[in-house]
């Protein structure tokens, strides 16, 4: 790694790889945006395509049938992506950065040779941590795993859950001793198809509508010992830490959502005429979209610093909650001033900022709000 | 069969292009560049008869200078199996014709039975090349192609464009050359395993000497065509009324976006 | 300074609230989800009198002054920004214009059926090419014997499509530009004059908003509201009005996101406990709650004033700008506080999130407001 290059000097490869993403996206995604929006629900053909050129495993390596590539290309992937839907980001994102992740890290030989070539050539995983009485408070959750001869069986609901609805395998959050607190947390991988797995309510959200987030219901689940992902009562490490890269891919889907609504803005702009000349010309609109620019740049570079340090295999825990409470801040910020710039058009669903606007909102929400995140910085800070 | 697939890096689509102070050329700094379009029809295309028949050989060549290289690269990644960059400064700066004489040495010199380009390029848009390559080369070929198949025996069947959406199908011979049509299908969306595979395979850079070229036969030296001055179209307000029943309004404005305008 | 509501207007707080929990409540999300315009609650709303608050009674109205007014709005804005929406726009802007600079034979005609909510009016300012350049109205209208002939189309009209009467700006010299624009009122079933498309938005989508088309519509020249060549003077007049209660609006529905988000902090617990009992979460309330009040005594102020007869030009600006902006940022804080569940439409806060964005956008945009107050400090440069 050039330890002199700037952050966004893409090498050879990654400019390759962002062209590609964003054919893909003007071609692919962006017609499909608004009636995915509408319904609710993921056009198939566009997880065919994302299995297809190889974006569901981005870092796997080739060995378990990955793409080879390193953690900052997935994360240039997710960035690009939500610059047309950040819906088809976040189904990426989790992707990698939080179930392919996981299992890498804490999978045995054998859980990596079973799911990780599934995961990058054909089927969607899920994280599930959350319940309905446990969102920032995560390991105060209650599902529950009873250990059985060979295996587990585990009881509980989760709440939240993305890509709940196209996903084949996911990693269940269940604790297998209460008394122990939050040292009782294991993770279970769990197949779609296992008895007593089932799929409840899907919700019917303010934005990321393409993305699903669903109930689990698991009603005495049994699965074998070789589905526990890492040790028995070690499962909130694997959750904290698999956050702690997650928040990264939130905080490019953030940028690349900012990103998104700023080349709208600017394009109208220049277009709509009041006044006798472009609205460009006026100086409100001109600071407006440098302020957004200025947001979005040092959002970008703090999502890539992140990234970067990851990969140097460097201690991450505060640029990651950095990297999302700015990016989430920005992408509200950006999006808010992109629906100003298009005025009464922007407010309708016939323009694309009034989605990016609702999209947005998500960012201080799901992996971690955006107070948890100071807090974890706070926490660093005082230690 | 070995396919050699004559492309061309062209300014991004969408790139905002301003002319230098001589006059003749479009300022570089800062565009961002992509492989023509006509082109990556023309690299699918041979990548589809490469699969269709089992085996064979992809070879993608560019004239032009060090940026061209990652034309080659994005080739590769979709899919071909060797590239040739023609970067040597005295192939630069040279008319249709130039290029047409080096392309026409790496056919050679390759032994490739089969060359595709793409229709024209979208910066200069002079579309001679590939006629002239044909007839350096006295081969058989045909342009506008949009469909491609091999026959038995070294023969392919190509189905080409005319007005009026009528098609013209031939049955040739190889040696051959086909210019492609951009647009006849969905081009493959490039994977990231594509990407990585980029890196190892190979690229030569040969020399105009090595292909057999002399300095008057390419490049700036070679060249009998020279741009005099390249300049944006003029920006004129005129406003015709189209006066009449709705009807007819409509049909005389049909006609002027296809006569005038030329957009339909 | 006596900041205390007076008797009247806890009167007219009470009933609003009660309407707007009992008739507006129940059906919220319904009327969002199906972007439905609730005639019937609509005309519930006049029979109380929240439709003609600032006509005087002799033309049907309740005859009450800005500061019943904004009460009212914000009331129902509490419980649905869309139908405070509604009823601010016919209120202030068709309703008022009328009022304001009809002539005697136009007020008997139009005001008692307005006010008392049978028919709904429509104020058609914008269209495609004039959105805060008012004055670059292209629609015309030519006199021709006893009436005056238009032709144009107006965008993002309020009520468009539902209403039974609308205000309508042409121009009736465009030579003139600004001082060549006029006002007409045109009722529905007029020849030549149709509604064109309905818009889908992200919010605010119980108030209708459409396109209304004139096709060689000849409206009676008794319809020309106020003097030829006034219309874009007294507009602007109309919407120093209208500022006032779409201030009111925002007040309202920042309020009704406040106390939702207030509630959830109570109950809500992690960690075990109230999630209301850690600092952030009560910094983002306090800083609500201070917002939303500032808001709401600078809309209290300028209707305060306007109620005086005083030109409110920068007041209205100023509470128009800081109430819509309040209501953005609270309605966004209160999506955070309820965290996952505030993303979802089974909870009430999305819609809020929704409704409040048209706030700073519509009746003049936060940089045409900007824009006004500047003039206003500097005086034209």
């Amino acid at each position: 790694m050039d330890q002199r290059a700037p952050l966004t000097l893409l090498t050879d490869d990654q400019e390759m790889l962002v062209t590609e993403v964003r054919r893909f996206c003007d071609e692919v995604v962006s017609p499909r945006v608004r009636e995915m929006d509408e319904k609710g629900q993921l056009d198939p053909a566009i997880l065919e395509h994302l299995f297809e050129m190889g974006l569901m495993g981005i870092d796997v390596p080739d060995e378990y049938g990955g793409s080879g590539m390193g953690f900052t290309e997935a994360i240039l992937v997710i960035m690009e992506l939500a610059r047309v839907d950040p819906s088809v980001s976040v189904v990426c994102d989790v992707q990698n950065t939080l179930v392919n992740n996981a299992i890498r890290r804490w999978g045995t030989e054998e859980q990596r040779r079973t799911w990780l070539p599934q995961l990058a050539s054909k089927i969607v995983g899920a994280y599930a941590l959350s319940e309905a009485s446990s969102g920032s408070d995560a390991f105060s959750l209650k599902a529950r795993a009873e250990k059985t001869d060979g295996g587990w069986k585990i009881t509980g609901n989760k709440l939240w859950i993305t890509n709940g609805k196209e996903a084949s395998l996911f990693l269940i959050f269940a604790n297998v001793d209460p008394s122990k607190g939050y040292k009782g947390i294991t993770c279970f991988l769990v197949h779609r198809d296992d008895a007593g797995f089932s799929v409840g309510k899907k919700e019917d959200k303010l934005g990321i509508r393409a993305s699903s987030t669903v109930e689990l219901v698991l009603d005495g689940v049994v699965v074998p010992d070789d589905r526990v992902l890492g040790e028995v009562g070690k499962g909130y490490k694997v959750a904290i830490e698999t956050l702690n890269e997650g928040r990264i891919g939130i905080g490019a889907q953030m940028v690349g959502l900012a990103q998104g609504a700023l080349e709208h803005a600017i394009a109208w702009a220049k277009e709509r005429e009041q006044f006798g000349k472009p609205i460009a010309s006026f100086q409100a609109i001109q600071t407006a979209l440098a302020r957004m620019d200025a947001e979005i740049e040092s959002a970008r570079l703090a999502v890539l610093n992140a990234a970067r340090l990851k990969e140097a295999g460097r201690p991450f825990v505060r640029e990651a909650a950095i990297a999302k409470w700015i990016g989430a801040e920005v992408a509200e910020r950006a999006a808010s001033i992109a629906v100003e710039i298009f005025g009464g058009y922007g407010f309708t669903k016939d323009y694309p900022v009034e989605k990016l606007f609702r999209d947005a909102k998500i960012g201080k929400i799901y992996e971690g709000t955006h107070t948890m995140q100071l807090l974890t910085i706070a926490k660093g800070l005082l230690a | 069969m070995k396919i050699l697939v004559a492309i061309k890096q062209v300014p991004d689509k969408n790139a905002r292009l301003q002319i230098d102070e001589s006059g003749t050329r479009i300022v570089e700094t800062d565009l961002s560049w992509e492989i023509n379009e006509s082109d990556r029809y023309a690299v699918e295309t041979a990548l589809r008869l490469k699969e269709a028949r089992g085996d064979g050989e992809v070879v993608v060549v560019t004239l032009g200078p060090e940026r061209a290289r990652k034309a080659i690269s994005s080739a590769l990644a979709m899919g071909a199996d060797r590239g040739i960059h023609l970067v040597d400064p005295d192939f630069q700066g040279g008319d249709p014709l130039c290029v047409a004489r080096a392309l026409a040495a790496v056919t050679r010199a390759e032994d490739a039975p089969l060359v595709l380009c793409g229709t024209r390029a979208d910066d200069d848009g002079y579309g001679e090349t590939p006629i002239l390559l044909a007839g350096l080369l006295d081969r058989p070929a045909v342009f506008l192609t949009i469909g491609v198949e091999p026959l038995d025996g070294d023969r392919l069947r190509v189905v080409r464009e005319l007005e009026a959406a009528r098609q013209e199908v031939s049955e040739i011979p190889l040696p051959a050359v086909l210019g492609i049509q951009s647009g006849i299908f969905d081009v493959r969306f490039t994977s990231l395993k594509g990407i990585m595979a980029a890196k190892k395979k190979p690229v030569s850079q040969p020399t105009p000497t090595e292909l057999g070229l002399s300095a008057e036969q390419i490049g700036k030296a070679g060249r009998r065509l020279e741009v005099l001055s390249l300049a944006p179209p003029e920006k004129k307000g005129q406003c015709e009324f189209i006066e009449g029943k709705p009807e007819e309004v409509a049909a005389t404005l049909v006609e002027k976006l296809r006569r005038e305008a030329k957009v339909l | 300074m006596d900041f205390r509501p007076t008797e009247q207007q806890e009167l007219v707080r009470k009933a609003a609230a009660e309407f707007a929990a009992q008739q507006i409540a129940p059906s919220v999300r319904e009327w969002d989800e199906k972007a439905e315009f609730p005639v019937d609650v609509f005309r519930q709303a006049g029979e109380l009198g929240f439709l003609g608050v600032l006509v005087p009674e002799e033309y049907g109205g309740a005859g009450m002054g800005y500061l019943e007014y904004v009460t009212i709005v914000e009331e129902i804005a509490r419980v649905c920004p869309a139908i405070g929406l509604s009823v601010a726009a016919h209120n202030s802007l068709c309703t008022g214009h009328i009022e304001q600079f009809g002539n005697e034979e136009q007020k008997r005609r139009f005001l008692p059926k307005l006010a008392s909510g049978e028919w709904i009016g429509a104020w058609g300012l914008t269209e495609p090419t004039a959105g805060s350049d008012a004055g670059g109205t292209r629609t015309t209208a030519v006199r021709d014997g006893d009436a005056y002939v238009l032709n144009g189309s107006k965008t993002f009209t309020t009520h468009a499509s539902v209403g039974q009467v609308a205000v309508v700006f042409a121009s009736t010299d465009p030579s003139k530009k600004h001082h060549g624009i006029s006002a007409f009122i045109v009722e529905k079933g007029t020849p030549g004059f149709s509604v064109g498309k309905h818009e889908d938005k992200l919010g605010m989508r119980a108030s209708d908003t459409s396109e209304m088309v004139f096709s060689d519509c000849r409206v009676p020249a008794a319809n020309l509201l106020g003097e030829e060549g006034h219309g874009f003077k007294d507009a602007m007049k109309v919407l120093d009005g209208g500022r006032i209660s779409i201030a009111a609006l925002a007040v309202g529905t920042a309020a009704g996101a406040l106390e939702h988000a207030l509630r959830y902090a109570r109950e809500r617990e992690q960690f075990g406990r109230p999630i209301g009992s850690f600092q952030s979460i009560q910094n983002k309330l306090a800083d609500m709650a201070t917002e939303v009040d500032a808001a709401r005594l600078l809309t209290q102020r300028a209707a305060f004033l306007k109620q005086l007869g005083r030109e409110t030009t920068r007041e209205s600006a100023m509470a128009k700008l800081y109430a819509s902006e309040v209501a953005v940022r609270v309605a966004n804080e209160a999506v955070q506080i309820f965290g996952g569940y505030g993303y979802v439409k089974d909870y009430p806060v999305e819609k809020y999130y929704r409704d409040a964005k048209l706030c700073t956008i519509g009746e003049g945009t936060s940089e045409i407001q900007r824009l006004v107050i500047a003039r206003q400090l500097l005086g034209r440069l």
